[in-house]
């Protein structure tokens, strides 16, 4: 994103605007990291750290589901690709909240057969250390590559929002907010970023809907007028409300938007964060309730974003928001910089105030979620069992666990830095394609079918990343034109830029063709596989009716 | 007992804690372990139906609905293009039928849910913890009459 080109849209913005927001991130920062503290582990108990106890109640818990599903990302992307591509940016957004209808079906049996990590769904049918091994690689394939894409364009965001335009100021902005994010989940542990996650929901909710009216308003509450100017100041009036082949440089072609819509409905509500998020419920049924009000809040946002990619179309103008960003990250900023009579009045001023404010929490809030479930994953998978197979006493893997966060967050801001400058917007969708390809089969399988089993588990988990890694390394998104991380050089070998079309499939396969391996060779006699160890009977009352789980 | 377990510590692998060691807790026998007589659970089977039959309408409706907006996306462009009320055209108000759709068949989901499994799961879950908890006390008792008969 280019800062330059921001403020030159934002002509209004001035010192003030960066005064304000500079305040509001201080005050926002101070009375979040009080709150942490505060409601923070008092004790060294891994059920307190990872699920604080599981004592929020289903609203509670649904709030911080939708905050985890809701990322910066997803937000200022969504908002992006809407104002940039009309119908298909919409057709996304569906996709986005659909998503969690995926999760609905699964939240209960997760949450009866899961404690806290992927890790403890996988060793349902799949015991040992390799399986846990595995969820923990799963996890950081899923973590890192979102994380770094989060804390890139957070640190970007923040320094324009500040007034800061060197690539300097961009880097110190990174490394601050991941020292920040690293602050929350030691201070906080699960119950602290769940109380970031409502607060972020509110306020993001209350902001974006007074945005959204705003811009309703702007068009004498006509949707058609909206969608008229939309279509105008889009740049490409006769076909920017219909289904097209062209998606941004996402996609292109009608197999590519297909499968890219598949990867979002498939992969969106299964990263490794929301899982854990599942596990800090009570039991099954809440879990169930909170992803139904998780899905009832995300629809909410998914049609104020609508409204407000419209509004950015028709307000700021495609061609100004693709020379800011070519993704139209800037669009959200970008419009509320020309509403209510823009930052020179105290309302515009507020109103652009407050949006930089949802960006800057809600970065904050999934950066912290992703860190506490990727340290959780390092510390309780890895160390506690696959180490130390499962003998490590409670206070020991806490602090393994504040280690791991600590480990984690310097890895992400050094990556997040050394990607400052390059296009790493593909990451997103490539986390959300490897949690289509590696974590779902893997879960599906675990729940639901008897015969799956460690070397099933084990194909489908590392055949499942590898290939959306692979095919996503040689794709057009990463190389061979403009707007991918390397323009200049050309390996873009396959054709295919929506991967998931293939290894979401594929990874079904391996799943089930190493089962049949690895039972063949347990009846041989190899006693690779321990499924005859496992009672079929005991995984399945477990999975249906919670019991013997916590 | 898993092979990397040692004698007298708990089974590695899912369900044992996390913190060992800790207070053991009476409870179900873990799911590790020789194979189990197959005795069966009353009613899991009904259960499992039901839970699958609730599955399948949920992700029938969804995925049918979704994939035929995403077909007619790809195959009939001009169809979705036709303006119904003003501007909004055919394709807009599908994707928001869509997600009123998704929103009432999870909420439909979750209420018959919460009706037709909740209860049998609490039922056969109650059962099983009786039974186990019976188990423990009786395997408690011949223990103790062990030590008796040996004075």
């Amino acid at each position: 994103m280019s800062p330059l080109l921001l403020a030159d849209a934002v002509p209004a913005a001035g010192q003030s605007t960066h005064t304000a927001v500079l305040i509001a991130f201080l005050v926002f920062v101070c009375v979040t990291l009080l709150l942490c503290v505060m409601v923070g582990p008092d004790k060294d108990e891994v059920a307190d750290f990872y699920t604080a106890n599981r004592t929020l109640t289903p609203l509670q818990n649904g709030l911080a589901l939708s905050g985890d599903y809701i990322s910066a990302a997803t937000m200022l992307g969504t908002t992006g690709i809407i104002a940039l591509s009309g119908f298909n940016g919409i057709m996304l957004d569906v996709s986005t909240a659909l998503a969690l209808s995926t999760l609905l079906v699964l939240a209960g049996p997760l949450r009866n057969a899961g404690r806290y990590t992927l890790g403890d769904i996988f060793a349902l049918r799949a015991p040992g250390r390799a399986p846990r091994v595995a969820a923990s690689v799963a996890t950081l394939a899923v973590s890192v590559p979102f994380l770094v894409v989060q804390l890139s364009g957070a640190g970007a965001a923040t320094a324009m929002l500040l007034g800061l335009t060197s690539a300097g100021a961009q880097q110190i902005c990174i490394v601050l907010i991941g020292v920040l994010m690293v602050a929350y989940t030691l201070a906080g542990g699960m119950k602290g970023t769940s109380l970031m996650q409502i607060a972020k929901v509110v306020l993001t909710t209350v902001t974006l809907a007074i945005t959204t009216l705003c811009v309703l308003a702007r068009f004498h509450w006509s949707p058609s007028e909206l969608l008229s100017a939309a279509a105008q100041g889009s740049g490409h009036p006769a076909d920017y409300l219909r289904s097209t082949s062209q998606f941004g440089v996402t996609a292109s072609g009608p197999l590519n938007i297909a499968g890219l819509h598949l990867t979002v409905v498939l992969g969106a509500a299964c990263m490794p964060h929301m899982i854990m998020r599942i596990n800090a419920t009570s039991d099954g049924a809440t879990a169930r309730r909170s992803t139904r009000y998780a899905l009832g809040t995300v629809g909410i946002y998914s049609v104020l974003l609508a409204v407000l990619g419209l509004g950015a179309a028709a307000l700021v103008g495609g061609q100004t928001i693709s020379a800011v960003n070519p993704n139209g990250q800037a669009s959200l900023l970008l419009l509320a910089g020309t509403l209510a009579g823009g930052p020179s009045t105290t309302a515009g001023l507020s109103l652009t105030t407050a949006v930089a404010c949802t960006v800057f929490v809600t970065v904050l809030a999934v950066v912290a979620g992703i860190t506490l479930s990727a340290a959780a994953s390092l510390a309780h998978d890895i160390h506690a069992h696959a180490v130390r197979r499962g003998r490590l006493t409670e206070a020991k893997e806490v602090r393994t666990v504040r280690w791991a966060a600590l480990l984690f967050g310097i890895v992400g801001i050094l990556l997040a830095v050394e990607a400052q400058g390059y296009n790493v917007q593909f990451l997103s969708m490539l986390a959300v394609a490897v949690a289509a390809s590696a974590v779902l089969p893997a879960l599906v399988c675990s729940l639901f079918w008897r015969g799956y089993n460690r070397t099933g588990l084990l194909w489908s988990v590392y055949g499942g990343a590898a290939l959306t890694i692979g095919l996503q390394l040689i794709s057009p998104t990463v190389s061979g034109g403009p707007g991918t991380l390397f323009p200049t050089h050309d390996f873009a070998w396959s054709p295919l830029q929506s991967v998931g079309l293939v290894s979401i499939p594929a990874s079904f396969l391996l799943g089930w063709a190493g089962s049949v391996r690895g039972r063949r060779r347990a009846e041989a006699g190899n006693g690779v596989d321990q499924d005859d160890r496992i009672d079929q009977e005991a995984v399945e009352l477990r999975v249906l009716t919670g019991a013997d789980a916590d | 007992m898993h092979p990397t377990s040692h004698p007298g510590e708990p089974p590695y692998g899912f369900g044992e804690p996390s913190g060992w060691p800790r207070p053991a807790r009476p409870g179900p026998p873990s799911t590790l372990g020789p194979p189990p007589e197959k005795t069966g659970t009353p009613g899991l089977d009904g259960l499992r139906r039901r839970v699958t039959r609730l599955d399948r309408s949920l992700i029938t409706v969804n995925a049918v609905c979704f994939a035929a907006l995403v077909l007619l996306a790809g195959a009939a462009p001009g169809l979705l293009a036709t303006e119904i009320v003003g501007r909004v055209n055919l394709g807009l108000l599908l994707c928001a039928a869509l997600g009123v759709v998704s929103l009432c068949t999870s909420i439909r989901y979750d209420r018959r849910y919460s009706r037709e499994v909740d209860p049998e799961a609490d039922r056969i879950r109650t059962r099983h913890e009786e039974r186990a908890a019976a188990t423990a006390t009786a395997a408690e008792e011949r223990a103790a009459a062990r030590r008796w008969s040996g004075w």
